[in-house]
């Protein structure tokens, strides 16, 4: 069979056209159509251009794509891309051949080959798991006493106290100080908030009239400004959620004269003081129903007062606020009072 | 070392092909793997994705209220920061088969006259989209590359890229650009042009899509061998009703030669502006055209009467750029060197 060249040439000879003219059509050089008819490809610009530049004469003859397939087939071999030339070089040479300790691969786990394909999900968790183990190790190492005062203290919190902890984030967005966060999520007395004994009347005296009647027997919590602490107080024991507003530290009972519902109807953080004690913080999924009983007065700290319903034995308390906002809500079985927090609490401020 | 580049080891490199028209996606020793319209569909209420690629095409121009359907790319370059940047997450999944903790390595090509603001748009899309490293390289470039031309040797090539939104032309020489220059009017204006004409010429109003398809089935930017008609059907200005009017590649042809002659333009300004050395190898070698608008019917025929310079069309115009791109995930040295951020 005749090569391309031949056959190009013979039909533009059958045409009676000179290879100028085809030129002319082309606009590929004389020079290069010569080159073509003559099977010196080499003589041809390299990549696409040569195989184009063929095509195009063929065209121009009136051949058509089928025609010429085979023989454009021999262009479209790609230009090799040196790395996986590099690559194949390497694989296949005897592994003491090959120049660099690096280049020695006994099990190729790159992502791109069989064996690192397979092993990535395990690689990935085992990864995983390694980061989790230098954070547990590392929390250990850097805790006075390990692990062990972390599970003695989960042990003495309650659930709804080691709650607290997570809402940390959200209530520093609420522009709250830091270190009112951990003052209300453990509400150890006096010593941990100097400010607020500063600002208290003098140590050991009576309680104020206005302070919850709990307060006397178990004095452990400073609360607002206008509320006396009674220092001295050795310990204050971390209330138990729900029901421990209603029931003082002495074991005295007091009968609860209000019952305040929270319903979350969307994620939103409280933090609940209850006569005066600090009774749960918690992040409320939508959805969520939480119920205390109190005697005196409940004060909730609300970080989206648009996502929280609060009803107090039974009756609606209405909207707090809008999405976004944060609200303290005073609730005392005549009413609801709502107040909108300052941006900063003022030093030595009690928190809630 | 970040997390980052940590899950980088376990999610396969990608080149991206972040077009006006069409997005492509090239995974590193997979091939091409993604090759959809960039086409958004929203719902407006909710703010959710309810469609990305050809399904939201399906549904362009014709969504209820509640959903619209959104181009995020605009000449070349993104218009909707964070819709391109749920398309791109959403494509990056797909090419991963939806697996997570995929953060790869990315290479995006852009339009060689690009602004600063909006290079960093691509980027923070692309970071956001949870990628390790993003670097882009210019579109002219990779797209002579996925085209075959050989561009290392010490010889002028001349590419022009014919996208949805922009139409890039440039000189190459020794792996780098010796002229580029990017102009705003391609595949997109295209359709426009023929949407308006229509109107002016019938009063008949159509859409984008069916703009695109007269384009495709009968545009031409030169006499055909053979007349061509199609049947066109939209709505009718005066009257109100939809209509159908039957039209011919002649009068498309006039709709189209304003955009024709623009690229005709940047091609005559880029041989113009080549030094005479490249111009003596662009004389032999000729123009070389990619991009999907590379296939309206004879372009290379008028370019080359225009220009007297012989013309080739790459062999798959539509995924030159992403092949180019793509060649260069197997070396990140040298990209890292002709990146362009």
């Amino acid at each position: 069979m005749n090569s391309l060249g031949e056959r190009l040439r013979s039909k533009r000879m059958e045409y009676g056209v000179s290879l100028d003219q085809v030129a002319d059509r082309t606009k590929i050089g004389a020079r290069l159509l010569a080159a073509i008819e003559e099977n010196d490809f080499d003589r041809l610009p390299g990549g696409l251009f040569r195989r184009s530049f063929v095509r195009q004469y063929a065209y121009a003859l009136g051949f058509s794509e089928e025609d010429i397939a085979s023989d454009l087939g021999r262009f479209t071999v790609e230009e090799p891309n040196p790395e996986e030339v590099a690559e194949q070089a390497v694989r296949s040479m005897p592994v003491r051949a090959a120049g660099r300790l690096s280049e020695i691969r006994i099990f190729d786990i790159r992502p791109d080959s069989f064996l690192g394909r397979a092993l990535q999900p395990v690689v990935a968790f085992g990864g995983l798991i390694a980061v989790a183990a230098i954070c547990a190790t590392a929390y250990g190492w850097w805790q006075p006493n390990g692990w062990a005062e972390h599970w003695s203290k989960a042990g003495r919190i309650s659930a709804s106290t080691v709650e607290a902890a997570k809402p940390a984030a959200s209530v520093s967005r609420a522009s709250l100080p830091a270190a009112t966060l951990s003052a209300a999520s453990v509400p150890l007395p006096g010593a941990a908030l100097p400010g607020a004994q500063a600002k208290a009347t003098p140590p050991a005296s009576a309680p104020t009239a206005k302070a919850p009647p709990p307060a006397a027997s178990a004095p452990a919590k400073v609360v607002p400004a206008k509320v006396v602490p009674a220092t001295g107080a050795p310990t204050a024991r971390l209330p138990t959620a729900g029901v421990a507003a209603a029931t003082p530290h002495d074991g005295r009972t007091v009968t609860p004269t209000m019952e305040v519902a929270f319903r979350a109807t969307e994620p939103t953080w409280v933090s609940v003081t209850s006569d005066g004690r600090w009774s749960f913080a918690s992040a409320l999924q939508g959805g969520t129903v939480r119920t205390i009983a109190a005697s005196e007065m409940v004060r909730v700290l609300v970080g989206n007062a648009g996502g929280l319903e609060i009803s107090l034995n039974g009756k609606p308390v209405g909207p707090i606020g809008p999405r976004g906002k944060v609200r303290i809500v005073e609730l005392t079985p005549s009413g609801a009072q709502i107040q909108t927090t300052p941006r900063k609490l003022a030093p030595g401020a009690e928190p809630l | 070392m970040n997390l980052r580049s940590l899950f980088s080891l376990f999610s396969s490199d990608l080149a991206i092909d972040l077009g006006t028209a069409n997005t492509l996606v090239f995974a590193k020793g997979k091939g091409i793997v993604v090759d959809e319209p960039s086409i958004v569909a929203l719902n407006k209420n909710t703010g959710a994705v309810e469609a990305v690629g050809k399904e939201a095409k399906e549904m362009l121009g014709r969504t209820p209220g509640n959903i619209v359907a959104i181009k995020p790319m605009k000449d070349g370059v993104i218009a909707d920061f964070k819709v391109t940047e749920k398309m791109l997450n959403y494509f990056i999944k797909k090419a991963h088969n939806r697996k997570m903790l995929v953060h790869p390595r990315i290479v995006i090509g852009v339009p060689s006259e690009i602004t600063q603001v909006e290079k960093r748009a691509v980027m923070d899309s692309a970071y956001r989209a949870k990628a390790s490293e993003v670097h882009l390289v210019e579109q002219a470039m990779v797209a002579a590359i996925g085209a075959g031309l050989p561009i290392t040797e010490p010889a002028g090539n001349m590419v022009v890229d014919i996208g949805g939104g922009t139409t890039d032309v440039a000189v190459i020489s020794l792996s780098g650009i010796v002229y580029s220059r990017s102009v705003r009017v391609a595949g997109n204006e295209m359709d426009d042009a023929i949407m308006q004409y229509l109107k002016r010429k019938y009063n008949l109003l159509i859409g984008e899509r069916t703009a695109e398809m007269v384009k495709i089935e009968i545009g031409s930017a030169y006499p055909l061998d053979k007349p061509l008609t199609w049947e066109i059907k939209g709505r009718n200005l005066i009257e109100g009703i939809p209509k159908t009017i039957t039209i011919d590649d002649t009068e498309i042809r006039e709709a189209l030669s304003e955009c024709v002659a623009t690229i005709l333009n940047a091609i005559r300004v880029a041989l113009e502006r080549t030094p005479p050395e490249l111009s003596a190898d662009i004389s032999d070698r000729g123009i070389v055209l990619t991009g999907g608008g590379a296939m309206l019917k004879n372009l290379d025929k008028r370019i080359r009467e225009e220009t007297g310079l012989p013309v080739s069309i790459a062999d798959d115009p539509l995924a030159s750029v992403v092949l180019g791109t793509g060649r260069m995930l197997s070396d990140f040295k040298l990209l890292r060197k002709i990146s362009i951020d």
